[in-house]
């Protein structure tokens, strides 16, 4: 009884996994262990695995409910700045280099600046791929709203990738002026 | 860094490898049925910090209730012989008078302009204005001198804490005093007993009670009993004993406790500054209503309430002398919105007979018949008046709004001031008599002027309808109107 729980909630986990895990790095960025967050999910979803009336609705649950968690784990952890690291860790012993690490965190970094329901938006659409109305469906909305929200993400998004490069190039400028005095 | 660009970046995001392996993600599921389910225990919600935070607000919220009790119980009760009977001082040309709560023996007391036949009270009442000023300065060095400040000496209503030149003692009995927690207290503590037992009549929601050395009557019902003791223990929790005065109203708006004498109001009050003369119905009108409704001697009560132009009251003893007679209409203007004579008995058939007139505007002295008129409300009738004057004007039927109007139907058709109208105008009048709900009948009539409206059917010495506004007695003895409410037993009351 207990093999077969197991093997469907497998075999409906493998084609969630590169999104679920995308999304839970990104929500995770910087402020718990997405390792916490994602056991944490799993366990929850593995439980409630046969209250679950849509098998491939799966992904969705599992987005809402590492949402909520992360949510509540928010709450009761103050940031953790060591975290970032095990973040670089992780991606480096996948072979990431360390380059690309650097953006995706400079991205995920820029993400927590954006309300919550913006981010989550943009996170779905861009890097997750799903579409507008998948979450609208998830995010208990409609589609004008969702195209809304990813619309003004992007867009302040860009404001804080320029803002943060001008701080960079002052911030070199500062770092040659003292050199050079 | 490779890309500044928003969408290289969430390429990038999008393409590099999970954080986690899957076959590390996969392990982990497979070890899942071996682990405990999650908790979904509500106590997890507690712990410390919780605990802490409401053990802390609860202890502070205690503390504080507890200091301010203490504090209020450690107020230095007086002896009650050193309580003497509340002196008023009053002024002979002004209405605003001070209290003050003081030793007798501490009085410096000059008679001024004896007179032989008058005994002490009345001396006192004689004195002049500049005499008792220099009395009462007098008094105020030697309270401060020698008395402790009785815990009744700041509940004074400051308001009233003014002018003062005569006075006279009030009587013997003990004056209510209530704080504006006591009276917030007693006030609801009162509506909530009144509603359980179904004593509340009046619409408005006004409930009047009168404690006598007789009995207790609430909205001029005598209570006995188990009921009768509810209300004494409730009153005597609030130090109110019973006097040949004593009353305490009740209105949303406002609560006064205390003795209501043909000088004023004594006691305490609460909310809107209201004035309420009570007043025996006496000689013929109320031999009249006592034969006519088979009243109860002495139930009977005119009882005005006016509003006064000064700040609301704050609880706390003090005197309010009656307004003069000139500011307001006399009390034999007998039918106003805030004058109210009601009450009511089951004659034998077990018919209603009821008479009110109050802020509902209605009068019902049918018995068992219905008021045609009762949905015409104080405000119905307000833009009634309003929207008939603006059509009889504007048709030239009369020549300015307030005129007096006779509206009555002769021979099938409406007569205005005894004129018939033209057809148009005629139909204009009755399209608006229609929005209001009123047929006009042979005994219909309506009658208005700057002061009142009347609205109803007169027949057989009865009036059944509505009445909006205040009816002088000159109105119903000599005016354009006299001889439609002569013979109206109601009317016939008040002239």
């Amino acid at each position: 009884m207990a093999d077969s729980k197991q093997n469907d909630f497998m075999k409906a986990y493998e084609g969630c996994h590169d999104r679920f895990l995308r999304y839970c790095s990104s929500l995770a960025f910087g402020k718990m262990d997405v390792q916490d967050l994602v056991q944490d999910v799993l366990v929850t979803a593995y439980h409630k695995f046969e209250k679950i009336e849509n098998k491939d609705q799966l992904l969705h649950y599992l987005i809402r409910a590492a949402r909520n968690r992360s949510i509540s784990i928010w709450r009761k952890h103050k940031k953790q700045s060591e975290l970032t690291e095990q973040h670089a860790e992780r991606l480096s012993d996948q072979g990431v280099s360390p380059e690309i690490i650097l953006d995706i965190q400079l991205l995920y970094q820029m993400l927590n600046k954006l309300p919550l329901k913006q981010k989550e938006a943009l996170i779905l659409f861009e890097v997750n791929g799903f579409s507008m109305k998948e979450i609208a469906e998830i995010q208990g909305s409609n589609e004008g709203a969702i195209k809304t929200k990813i619309s003004r993400g992007r867009k302040k998004l860009a404001q804080l990738m320029s803002d943060n490069t001008y701080r960079s190039v002052s911030g070199l400028l500062e770092t040659l002026q003292t050199i050079t005095l | 860094m490779k890309a500044r660009n928003t969408s290289d970046l969430f390429e990038l995001a999008k393409s590099a490898p999970a954080e986690i392996s899957k076959s590390q993600v996969i392990d982990f599921i497979t070890s899942i049925p071996n682990l405990p389910p999650p908790s979904s225990n509500w106590f997890q919600n507690f712990n410390l910090n919780s605990i802490l935070m409401t053990t802390t607000a609860i202890t502070l919220i205690t503390s504080v209730a507890i200091y301010f009790s203490v504090q209020e119980s450690k107020l230095p009760k007086q002896p009650e012989d050193s309580i003497t009977p509340i002196t008023t001082y009053e002024s002979q040309d002004s209405r605003q008078s001070a209290i003050g709560k003081i030793a007798s023996q501490d009085i410096p007391y000059t008679p001024t302009q004896p007179s032989e036949n008058e005994d002490d009270q009345v001396h006192r009442a004689n004195l002049y204005s500049s005499e008792v000023l220099r009395t009462l300065d007098s008094i105020e060095d030697q309270e401060e001198e020698v008395t402790p400040k009785s815990p009744y000496h700041n509940s004074v209503n400051i308001m009233n804490a003014g002018e003062r030149t005569s006075f006279h003692p009030v009587g013997d009995n003990t004056a209510v005093s209530l704080s504006s927690s006591e009276l917030k207290k007693l006030k609801s503590q009162l509506s909530k007993f009144i509603k359980q037992d179904q004593l509340k009549r009046t619409h408005g929601g006004l409930i009047t009670i009168k404690y006598t050395t007789e009995g207790l009557y609430i909205n001029h019902r005598e209570l006995s009993g188990a009921m009768l003791k509810r209300y004494t223990d409730l009153l005597r929790e609030f130090n109110i004993l019973p006097g040949p005065n004593r009353r305490i109203v009740i209105d949303k708006k406002y609560v006064m406790v205390g003795d209501f004498t043909e000088d004023g109001f004594e006691g305490s009050a609460l909310g809107k500054a209201m004035e309420i003369r009570f007043k025996e119905s006496t000689g013929e009108v109320a031999s009249l209503l006592h034969s006519v409704f088979k009243l109860r001697p002495g139930l009977i009560k005119q009882m005005e309430i006016i509003p006064l132009d000064e700040p609301d009251r704050l609880g706390g003893l003090f005197t309010q002398p009656l307004s003069s007679p000139q500011k307001h209409k006399a009390l034999n203007s007998v039918i106003n919105n805030d004058n109210i004579l009601t009450d009511s008995t089951s004659d034998n058939d077990g018919h209603q007979t009821q008479v009110k007139i109050s802020n509902r505007s209605i009068i019902t002295l049918n018995k068992g018949r219905r008021n045609l008129h009762a949905h015409l409300n104080r405000k119905k009738l307000k833009s009634l008046k309003k929207d008939l004057y603006k059509v009889l004007v504007s048709h030239e039927l009369i020549q300015k709004k307030g005129q007096d109007v006779r509206i009555v139907e002769k021979n099938g058709s409406l007569h205005i001031n005894e004129q018939i109208p033209e057809e148009n105008i005629l139909l204009n009048i009755e399209r608006l008599l229609m929005k209001y709900r009123i047929t006009f009948k042979p005994q219909t009539k309506l009658l208005m002027n700057s002061n009142f409206l009347v609205v109803g059917k007169f027949m057989d010495g009865d009036f059944s309808g509505a009445v909006s506004g205040s009816i002088s007695s000159t109105d119903l003895s000599k005016g354009f109107f006299s001889n439609d409410f002569k013979g109206i037993s109601i009317f016939e009351f008040m002239r």
